[in-house]
């Protein structure tokens, strides 16, 4: 098992996935994704509520209805993607504003009409078949402009800035972009006007 | 010269520190640990500074970049935290310019961000210039171009230009008028618990209803703490989102009634679970009034027609177990043609959420809470209907050995029809004379066999029967009574006397009979004109019936 899905209102895969149906009988199918249903889901719950949930060696993502937790599960969970290095993804309706986090782990804050999308079922095949980048690609199919724009707010503030250290955790930001956008150029300060134009682009192309 | 800089760890630092020669800098920062908080929202996070963080003091001008977040550019969190400065009056910067700093062009930011259009609204500027120099100028530049206006004019102005929408669990207005009205109506109830607490901080915090309460400015001080409840009767509540808020706001106003809710466990069942357990509980309490949600599922929320409503399964199978049970239903439909089907399906009643629009009128949700009130008095005077409904629903199976049952029976069925759509004193008195028609009928089926009258004989002080030839309903019904029933019940009869008084006085419009004052002035017989004149009659006609089915095998004499 690759990803473990965590969600106690099945129903609401049927209101948001635009297939209906056929997504979720989809992800049913996938063999990585272990999605627990009624009592069995419930008892999941519990089971990490109470901090006593045995997580999967082999598991590389979790998604989970944040609602259905307590604060103590949802440290329990943070707990065990820190050590382990494994992404979660946190829905729920109450969720105003995506928030995207990559401190020790990736995570992810995401609204359920946001993350039940067409989305959804590319990223899940992507994420098992490892062509999957970032946890961004769930939330925005623009996900690479959000790097790019983040790579040219980082290059303006290495030019301005005099801390050594401070520079290097900057640099080493960008370094990291650079990896997840893989362009057939480096984004840096040389590189501006490349992204300026591949920026520019983008934007006009929606 | 007091100028703020908003700013987060993408901002280099050396900016930062040369920034405070303008004034305060304040670093925006969300850890994993808070965003794991399974209270977090952004908006909280954002009011909470601009409440109790940063220095609530008057700014020149306010630095912001276009996106707070340090991983993710398109989240445009300087967007947003701008919107709270526009609609917090608690960090007193309502109208203080606002310069956003960034490479992307104006037009750009609208084309990505919902929330693009604050660029273009009064009092926000824009530099790509990122130096401490340029921004001093531009402190200077918004300080001489600033104009002051009303801050109501400066809000509405706000909230014409930007648009805020809510977050996906707000997607409906359904949504946002039950929290909204949970939240006005407690207030005025004066009624608290943690889940009231929560909304009041949620309604406090969050964008979209600060955005509201701008755009629906409500100045009331509401006070509706002095109403109750004065009919007696059982209450049942049916939500499914009992416990958040609304339960505490009925257990307040069905005070000292016999009150119970139901529906948090409904978020685990599908529709047709969710009326198989509303309807074991109805059975179980036996109810008088039933205040009912309209959607209790998910599905509800969806784009389908009245009939495959949660809450309108459950009004129709509650009016198909006793269609006396007064239903009054609870709901954020503002839509005309889900109410006409509601009512189509039994609907007696209807409590519409307040909606945020609606608080603008002076007064509203106080008159809100009383005509709450007045619906459920009314409701519960109404609960004879359901007693009335089960003895008429139980007489179709007792009379089944009659051999005018039918008659009967679709004569009870125009009754009841008449019944419960009797609203003025003349659809009563006319009702009345429906019910009556059952002594007639029950008469008419015996008359063959009854050869005498029967009168009281004052000087014996008894009941004496001499034949006649021309008798009374009243004759023969007490010939009935007391010869083929073998009752002895006299004082029944006298009063069956008094109650076919009343139908002759108002057939023949008979003043001496209808205005008749008892000893203590009483206009006794008018109650021929209200409910308690037909349960009476009704109570008299049941004792009727039961002598019927009693004496079914009693051969005719």
């Amino acid at each position: 098992m690759k990803i473990l899905f965590v969600e106690d209102r099945p129903s609401r895969q049927l209101l948001f996935l635009p297939n209906k149906e056929k997504d979720v009988e989809h992800i049913r199918s996938l063999k990585s994704v272990y999605m627990p249903e009624s009592n069995e889901c419930k008892e999941i719950i519990a089971q990490i509520n109470q901090n006593n949930y045995n997580f999967e060696n082999s598991l590389k993502l979790i998604i989970v209805h944040k609602s259905a937790l307590e604060t103590r599960g949802l440290e329990y969970i943070n707990n065990f993607c820190k050590n382990e290095k494994v992404k979660l993804v946190c829905f729920s309706g109450g969720i105003s504003q995506l928030t995207y986090n990559n401190e020790d782990y990736e995570f992810l804050n995401i609204n359920s009409s946001d993350f039940y999308t067409e989305r959804l079922v590319p990223f899940l095949n992507g994420f098992i078949a490892e062509k999957s980048e970032t946890l961004l690609e769930l939330a925005n199919k623009e996900w690479k402009l959000s790097y790019m724009l983040l790579a040219r707010q980082i290059i303006g503030s290495i030019a301005l800035e005099n801390d050594e250290d401070v520079k290097f955790n900057l640099e080493d930001k960008l370094d990291k972009i650079n990896n997840i956008l893989s362009f057939d150029f480096t984004i840096n300060s040389e590189n501006t006007e490349k992204l300026n134009t591949e920026i520019k682009r983008i934007i006009l192309s929606l | 010269m007091k100028a703020l800089l908003i700013y987060n760890d993408n901002i280099a630092s050396q900016f930062v520190i040369d920034f405070e020669k303008l004034g305060s800098t304040y670093k925006y920062q969300v850890g994993k640990q808070e965003l794991l908080n399974s209270n977090f929202t952004i908006d909280k996070k954002i009011d909470s500074i601009l409440k109790a963080e940063i220095d609530k003091s008057k700014y020149d001008c306010i630095f912001i970049p276009y996106s707070l977040s340090e991983e993710n550019y398109l989240e445009f969190t300087g967007l947003r935290f701008a919107c709270h400065i526009r609609l917090t009056p608690e960090f007193n910067n309502l109208q203080t310019p606002i310069v956003f700093f960034g490479y992307e062009t104006e037009n750009e930011i609208n084309k990505l961000s919902e929330i693009g259009t604050i660029l273009f609204s009064k009092g926000i500027y824009t530099t790509e210039k990122i130096s401490v120099q340029d921004f001093e100028k531009q402190v200077r530049f918004v300080v001489n171009n600033q104009s002051g206006i009303p801050e109501e004019i400066f809000l509405k102005q706000f909230t014409e230009r930007v648009n805020i929408s809510p977050s996906g669990n707000y997607a409906t207005h359904h949504s946002i008028t039950n929290e909204w009205s949970i939240y006005r109506w407690a207030t005025a109830l004066k009624v608290e618990n943690e889940y009231i607490q929560t909304i009041e901080k949620n309604i406090s915090s969050n964008l979209y209803f600060k955005y509201l309460k701008a755009q629906f400015p409500t100045k009331e001080t509401i006070d509706a703490n002095n109403q109750i409840i004065t009919e007696d009767g059982k209450i049942l509540y049916i939500d499914d989102e009992v416990e958040k808020g609304w339960d505490i706001i009925f257990r307040k106003i069905c005070t000292l009634k016999r009150y119970e809710s139901i529906g948090n466990d409904f978020k685990n069942l599908d529709s047709s679970r969710i009326v198989e357990s509303a309807i074991t509980k109805v059975n179980e309490f036996n109810p008088d009034v039933i205040i009912l949600d309209f959607r209790l599922h998910d599905d509800d929320f969806e784009n389908i027609s009245p009939e495959n409503v949660t809450g309108y399964k459950i009004l129709k199978s509650i009016k198909e177990i006793n269609k006396g049970i007064q239903v009054i239903i609870l709901s954020a439909t503002n839509k005309i043609w889900n109410l006409l089907e509601l009512q189509k399906a039994g609907a007696d009643g209807f409590i519409l959420k307040e909606s945020p629009q609606l608080s603008v009128e002076e007064g509203y949700s106080k008159n809100a809470i009383t005509k709450i009130y007045k619906t459920i008095n009314e409701s519960l005077s109404k609960k004879y209907l359901k007693e009335i409904f089960s003895n008429i629903d139980d007489y179709k199976s007792k009379l089944s050995e009659i051999h005018f049952k039918d008659e009967l029976i679709g004569q009870f069925a125009i009754f009841w029809e008449m019944l419960v759509k009797a609203e003025t004193k003349e659809d009563f008195a006319y009702t009345y004379i429906s019910l009556y028609m059952i002594i007639e009928i029950v008469n008419k089926h015996y008359l063959a066999e009854i050869e005498e009258e029967c009168f009281w004989n004052e000087q014996k002080n008894e009941y004496e029967f001499k034949a006649i030839e021309r008798l009374t309903e009243w004759n023969k019904i007490a010939y009935l009574y007391f010869k083929k029933w073998n009752e002895t019940d006299d004082r029944f009869v006298r009063n069956l006397n008094y109650l076919i008084r009343k139908r002759n006085g108002f057939i023949h419009n008979d003043k001496n009979i209808l205005d008749k004052e008892d000893v203590n002035g009483k206009y006794l017989n008018q109650d021929i004109y209200t409910k308690e004149g037909i349960v009476k009659l009704f109570k008299a006609i049941s004792k009727i019936i039961n002598c019927i089915v009693t004496n079914a095998d009693t051969p005719h004499r």
